[in-house]
């Protein structure tokens, strides 16, 4: 249209500028208002929720009460435990089996490369449920590991079992969570060039010293990803827990889950998010400063 | 120095052989053991669960080959709406989010503006927040909309139903389209977007012609990540779903008196058109989408 | 926003005769005229817009059925196809029962198992009756305290008596004159069951274990093979049996429930864990070797070497009832289907399958011709010795209730 019309060069450009200023909002305008109405809000509704009183039959009023904090942190300190502890740990495994795959697959792998990680995401394709559901029949009382040991070689006693213990949680967090792992920490190592290990060599230094002067560090936006990855998500979940453990290996996301969904107790339910929000929000930048890494909003 | 060598050099073959030998071998057992569960689900979708030959009505144990469930897979009363449910959910999802999400990619590329530090951050965070905050803090607020004060106020988003579950998926969505497009769009050469203005084209051609062709297939594998999150979230969609049944929320209701192996046959289906739809993609680009 | 299910698409034709029938005698003159009619859309009623609730007296209900009927009810709680039935004639999984009910009045069934215990599918509910919207269920099935409570809320529909006649007529006696509800303006049972020990006889044995005749069995068994309910009234009751203490609501007192805690506690921290109706799978699994359980579901749905026990110290008795809960889309069909499972035949189908009590009179007589032998089974017909240790722990004291429960959540780590 505007071709057709002939317009001065500058008031085209004037337009254009001023257009240029208002074309970016409009871009961003309805998917950030999307996230400002069903993130934002509910989030600080949330903080709200969380520092209010009362129940679904009376309702809820805004009494800055802290209740829901002291009861919620002081009731349920086990159950923030253990979050940390199965959370933590899986976060360690997912490390200590991933590095080396990604190690693998970046600088052995080759024409398989392609190929190996397509099987390292391949578990996306299926359900997650279904996959949690695999290990409960895998890891079952009866099933095809314990089964053996129990029935055919007469290893274990009969009351021995896996599911319900806080090992088979971790193992389904591992399990879960290790492509997280995987996936970002081989994008790092194939981004380094080859020629600086190879120049490490050159220099004498062993293989190990080029590992841990070159390799490993270059890797650490990866490694620093893929923990964030898998860190955040094995805290909060509580299918895992719920399918593989115990009451006694509770996480605070069956805590929260049960607030909120059996108890329609939203102020506790909301003080307890927070709290797992706002120490998952310290702790990332805490090993953001350790790590000296500002890939955080890469 | 010559003392410290030897050392060296047999710490050296040992790494040698570490690389050459063990990290192989265990590259091989960890993708084992992430494929294990995927292949259980396979081999159990071909099993014989029939409780009027004494099979019981769970898919746990081994009884016979059977091709029954991948005959009949939606076999199972209340599969089939909630499958419906689920593609439906996903596919809308996937519409509403790579939309919103491709145009915030393309201002955060392409424009300069003020707040743009934020606007990443407000990307960042839904990534960072676990779903189960996610998922009750937006239960919470739906419910909130029909309780006073905000009752009459605001729309009603309650009940829970298809709508609150889409809802949520755009949300949650949204961010991995927008990084998805933003390396795409990273790599774009600005210089063909000006030959094309030089040659006279203007600002919406050169887009429909030039631009959305080089970011097509980014806005592709966003849709299509977009699509398998949709489908498979549990945790989210636990939390607003009510009584609406999708998928993943029918399967862990039915776990509890039932393992039909239709859930594997469905699962396999799903697992396999992913991969051909990967495996196509990946023929024609020459590299695995990310 | 299109729903993905698809709507059924009726003759108009006969819809429209459908709205002409008149109020009385309907659901047998549908049964007679209107088979494979279907669904109306949505009557004014049937709105959701928001703001809208239903008045305080109950509206006209719209003599058209509607659908699909949305029933909520609890796991292996309707006779599905299966051993104990006719695997040929209907698709697996599914119920003659519903089969039925949706051939004679041509119109869809949602029926969802998804009540694993009162309390985590009444928090599913309770915001929309809070907000008073509708649930999205027309027919749920709630035990006597939780019944109570929902009805003491004025959130169930009345039901309209002339559309129920096969209830009217057909409750047997004893359950009438609830203090809760006296004339069954908001409810009608669904089925009694008791609350016992169900075990697995392979894997006891297997281990060296006798199997269970008391509560105080369960205690010498390895707390990791072992689970509790998630209805803390059963767990509880049965864990005041087994101190020797009786659970009666009116004597048990705040040091009762602590004896009872400290008693269970050692076995959580040992692994015990607490389930609902979904202890059905550790059953399959051959994850626990003995349970608390309900009396039905170990016949109906688990292994032929799963057994109930009515322990020697006593069982838990209850009742679960159907409720249309307010605001409810279609509740003439909701009645509809309280009626025809109180028809004594279907009632008959379904108890030989669930291997519960049914409330249904001349349901007895019915069983006997569907499948000889049934009379003497103490599950669906308990004798004189079994009924006479049945204890009834359903209605607690505010005090009470609210000390159990927290001792309750304590326990079950949430």
């Amino acid at each position: 249209m505007r071709s057709s019309r002939p317009v001065s060069p500058r008031a085209s450009r004037a337009w254009r500028s001023r257009l240029g200023t208002v074309t970016p909002y409009a871009l961003l305008a309805p998917g950030i208002l999307w996230l400002l109405i069903f993130y934002v809000v509910p989030v600080a509704q949330m903080f709200i929720f969380s520092i209010s009183t009362g129940s679904l039959e009376t309702g809820f009023q805004i009494t800055y009460s802290l209740d829901a904090y002291t009861e919620g942190l002081s009731r349920y300190g086990e159950q923030f435990g253990n979050s940390l502890v199965y959370g933590g740990t899986a976060t360690i495994l997912t490390l200590l089996i991933g590095f080396p795959v990604a190690y693998t697959i970046a600088f052995r792998g080759g024409r398989y490369k392609n190929l190996l990680l397509f099987l390292v995401i391949a578990p996306f394709f299926t359900s997650f449920l279904i996959r949690t559901i695999s290990w409960k029949i895998l890891l079952g009382d009866e099933g095809p590991l314990l089964g053996p040991l129990k029935h055919v070689l007469g290893i274990l006693p009969g009351d021995a079992s896996l599911v319900s213990t806080p090992y088979a949680v971790i193992a389904g967090l591992t399990y879960n969570f290790l492509p997280f792992m995987i996936l970002p920490l081989y994008v790092a190592l194939e981004k380094i060039d080859i020629r600086l290990i190879e120049a490490a060599s050159d220099l004498y230094a062993s293989r190990w010293e080029a590992f841990r002067r070159i390799t490993f560090p270059l890797a650490l936006p990866g490694v620093f990803a893929g923990t964030l990855l898998t860190f955040i998500p094995a805290m909060g979940d509580f299918v895992n827990a719920q399918l593989l453990g115990s009451p006694q290996t509770s996480m605070i996301g069956n805590v929260i889950q049960n607030r909120f969904l059996i108890q329609n107790d939203y102020p506790t339910a909301a003080a307890l998010s927070f709290v797992l929000m706002a120490g998952i929000l310290v702790a990332v930048l805490a090993y953001a400063r350790v790590l000296g890494s500002e890939q955080l909003t890469g | 120095m010559a003392a410290t060598v030897a050392p060296q050099r047999s710490t050296g073959r040992l790494m040698r052989a570490l690389e050459h030998r063990a990290l192989p071998v265990f590259t091989v057992l960890a993708i084992g053991y992430l494929l294990v569960p995927i292949i259980v689900m396979f081999v159990f979708s071909f099993n014989r669960v029939d409780q009027s030959l004494g099979d019981g009505k769970f898919n746990y144990q081994w009884h016979a080959f059977s091709l029954e469930a991948w005959l009949n897979p939606l076999g199972w009363p209340g599969l089939g709406n909630a499958l419906y449910a689920s593609l439906w959910i996903a596919v809308m999802a996937t519409i509403g989010s790579t939309i919103l999400g491709t145009l915030i990619g393309l201002a955060l590329t392409r424009y300069a503006f003020r707040g743009r530090g934020m606007i990443n951050s407000l990307i960042f965070l839904p990534m960072a927040t676990p779903e189960l905050v996610m998922g009750s803090s937006l239960g919470i607020l739906f419910v909130a909309t029909a309780l006073p004060p905000l009752r009459g106020a605001v729309p009603t988003l309650f009940p829970f139903g298809i709508s609150t579950i889409l809802i949520a998926h755009v949300m949650f969505n949204i961010s991995y389209v927008v990084v998805t497009v933003k390396a795409r769009l990273a790599g774009f050469d600005r210089r063909l977007e000006e030959a094309a203005m030089d040659l006279g084209a203007n600002e919406w051609t050169t887009f429909w012609r030039v631009t959305f062709p080089l970011i097509f297939p980014g806005i592709m594998a966003a849709a299509l990540l977009a699509f398998s999150l949709s489908i498979d979230d549990f945790i989210i969609t636990s939390f607003v779903s009510g009584t609406q049944n999708t998928f993943p929320i029918w399967v862990y209701g039915i776990i509890r008196n039932a393992l039909p192996p239709q859930i594997n046959v469905i699962g396999s289906i799903i697992f396999l058109v992913a991969v051909l739809l990967v495996a196509s993609s990946t023929l024609r680009t020459g590299r695995p989408p990310r | 926003m299109p729903e993905p299910e698809g709507q059924i698409t009726s003759p108009v034709s006969r819809r429209t005769f459908i709205k002409g029938v008149g109020l009385t005698g309907v659901a047998a003159f549908l049964a007679a005229c209107a088979p494979g009619s279907g669904a109306t859309t949505a009557p004014a009623a049937t709105s959701t817009a928001p703001g809208m609730t239903t008045g305080p007296t109950a509206a006209p209900t719209p003599q058209t059925v509607t659908g699909p009927l949305k029933w909520a009810n609890w796991t292996a709680y309707i006779d599905l196809v299966g051993a104990a039935s006719d695997a040929g004639e209907y698709q697996p999984g599914s119920s003659p029962t519903i089969e039925q009910f949706k051939q004679k009045y041509g119109i869809e069934v949602d029926y969802e198992e998804k009540i694993n215990d009162n309390p985590s599918f009444m928090a599913t509910i309770k915001p929309a009756l809070v907000a008073g919207l509708p649930t999205g269920w027309d027919l749920i099935v709630l035990t006597d305290w939780m019944a109570a409570k929902v009805i003491a809320s004025n959130w169930a529909e009345k039901i309209d008596q002339a559309n129920v006649p096969n209830c009217v007529n057909n409750l047997r006696d004893a359950l009438r004159n609830q203090t809760w509800d006296p004339g069954n303006d908001y409810h009608y049972p669904w089925q009694s069951g008791m609350t016992g020990v169900g075990y697995n006889a392979t894997a006891l044995s297997e281990n060296g274990i006798a199997a269970p005749t008391k509560v105080a069995d369960l205690w010498g068994i390895p707390p990791n093979k072992v689970t509790f309910l998630t209805e803390s009234r059963d767990t509880v009751g049965l864990a005041l049996l087994k101190l020797g203490i009786k659970a009666d609501p009116a004597t048990v007192t705040d040091a009762d429930l602590q004896r009872v805690y400290d008693d269970i506690k050692p076995l959580v921290d040992q692994g015990l864990r607490f389930t609902g109706n979904d202890y059905l799978q550790d059953f399959g699994q051959k994850k626990v070797w003995a349970a608390m359980v309900w009396s039905g579901d170990l016949a109906s749905s688990a292994g032929e070497d799963d057994f109930f026990v009515f322990p020697e110290e006593g069982t838990m008795i209850w009742t679960d009832n159907m409720l249309i809960p307010k605001g409810a889309e279609n509740k003439y069909t909701a009645e509809l289907m309280m009626d025809f499972v109180y028809d004594p035949p279907i009632a008959a189908q379904i108890a030989d399958w669930i291997y519960y009590v049914s409330p249904v009179k001349g349901a007895a007589e019915e069983i006997k011709s569907l499948d000889p032998g049934a009379e003497s089974n103490p599950l669906l017909f308990p004798p004189d010795d079994i009924v006479a240790k049945q204890q009834n722990f359903q209605f607690l004291p505010d005090a009470l209730e609210s000390t159990m429960n927290d001792l309750f959540a304590s326990l079950s780590g949430v």
